[in-house]
């Protein structure tokens, strides 16, 4: 693979790239172009799309289709950050090595913000990538495992629908699950 | 921040150890129906036991106080909850010894006990609850063998227990609750064992 292709290919619709040779087969790759919500557009390897189960599905309902593939609610900075993730999936798919993929895997989720990896989530959901889904689904549990509940429900965005009376019952009840809760 | 719908909240709460879930029964009542859930149970049971980055194999250590130990504390295992001191169940509660007992099984993270008075007890060590079932009609004693299982065809959990016979009896003994002695295994804790009473 070429090393200009490391990167998700981002541009706009008027300065589209046009396909670059693939320099292992001298063969053009075949490129598959997807559209944000946001109207970025990304041209991916048909093997990096073919990772995204809807995509897939959008060519098998409609072989011959060289429209551009719209991704309604689906915005360009997660849908990127997909990207770069699907590629190096591929490249372990063609050389298995647990290691190095685990060493990838954790490297790419520690390096992203909360926000990121919440982002990311929809994307991985609507996009049907399960793999990837699994491995954020674990991420944010391993960022909240320890934290306050205070943490968690800013975290969520979630409303505290208790009373105070309420709340206060739950954890004196299991007092012994709130021992050892991390700094928020 | 995007809004995550219900079903990726679910499963994020599976990957969570249960010390975590009872401590998220407050965050909202939403998720302290979802976390009281049988059906969340078990799904966070299947977890546990299908997903290879989860390890939630512990040993029980039937000493005084007693305690649970990582399954793979010997190979580094995961060092906060290297050994963790686990309180008597309520149920057992007699006197303030746990020596006098019997182990009769465990399946699933739930552990069954019978007391010195003959009371058959389910305890979940993970969520700390245990309850009293009602006693078979004539006494357990050491001469029989027990066991907990699973019985899938009738979703159920069942104990079952049978006379030793000749030989072998010294090596189907139920094994004695008493301190200095790992009794048993026991993996993937489930979260909410009131569905199994």
């Amino acid at each position: 693979m070429s090393s200009s292709t490391d990167s998700p290919t981002l541009t706009t619709e008027t300065t589209q790239l046009s396909p670059q040779p693939d320099t292992e087969t001298a063969k053009p790759t075949k490129k598959i172009t997807l559209k944000s919500s946001d109207n970025q557009i990304f041209e991916v390897e048909e093997s990096v799309a073919m990772e995204f189960a809807t995509v897939k599905s959008f060519f098998e309902d409609s072989p011959s289709s060289t429209d551009i593939v719209p991704l309604p609610n689906v915005t360009a900075k997660p849908l990127s950050q997909v990207i770069e993730f699907c590629k190096e999936q591929i490249k372990f798919k063609a050389n298995p090595d647990e290691a190095q993929k685990k060493k990838y895997n954790a490297e790419f989720l520690t390096e992203k913000s909360d926000k990121d990896l919440v982002d990311m989530i929809p994307v991985a959901n609507y996009l049907e990538i399960k793999d990837l889904l699994d491995v954020l689904n674990q991420a944010v549990a391993d960022r909240i495992e320890n934290k306050s509940v205070e943490y968690v429900r800013n975290f969520f965005g979630i409303d505290n629908d208790f009373t105070a009376e309420e709340e206060a019952a739950l954890r004196r009840e299991h007092a012994w699950a709130y021992e050892g809760v991390d700094e928020d | 921040m995007s809004k995550l719908p219900q079903e990726i909240i679910v499963d994020i709460l599976t990957y969570l150890p249960v010390k975590s879930l009872v401590k998220f029964k407050c965050v909202c009542k939403s998720w302290r129906s979802l976390i009281s859930d049988p059906q969340f149970a078990k799904m966070h049971l299947k977890r546990a036991y299908e997903d290879e980055n989860i390890n939630r194999q512990r040993l029980l250590v039937a000493t005084d106080p007693l305690y649970s130990v990582d399954f793979e504390a010997a190979s580094g295992g995961d060092n906060d909850n290297t050994l963790v001191e686990l309180p008597f169940p309520n149920a057992v509660n007699h006197g303030d010894s746990f020596a006098v007992g019997l182990f009769l099984g465990s399946c699933d993270g739930i552990v069954c006990i019978l007391n010195e008075v003959d009371d058959v007890v389910l305890w979940n060590p993970s969520t700390r609850e245990s309850k009293k079932l009602p006693g078979p009609s004539s006494s357990l004693h050491k001469d029989f063998s027990t066991g907990l299982g699973y019985d899938s065809t009738t979703d159920d959990y069942k104990m079952s227990w049978g006379l030793d016979g000749g030989g072998i009896e010294n090596l189907m003994k139920p094994l004695l609750i008493k301190p200095h002695m790992i009794c048993m295994l026991w993996q993937a804790p489930g979260v909410a064992c009131q569905y199994l009473f």
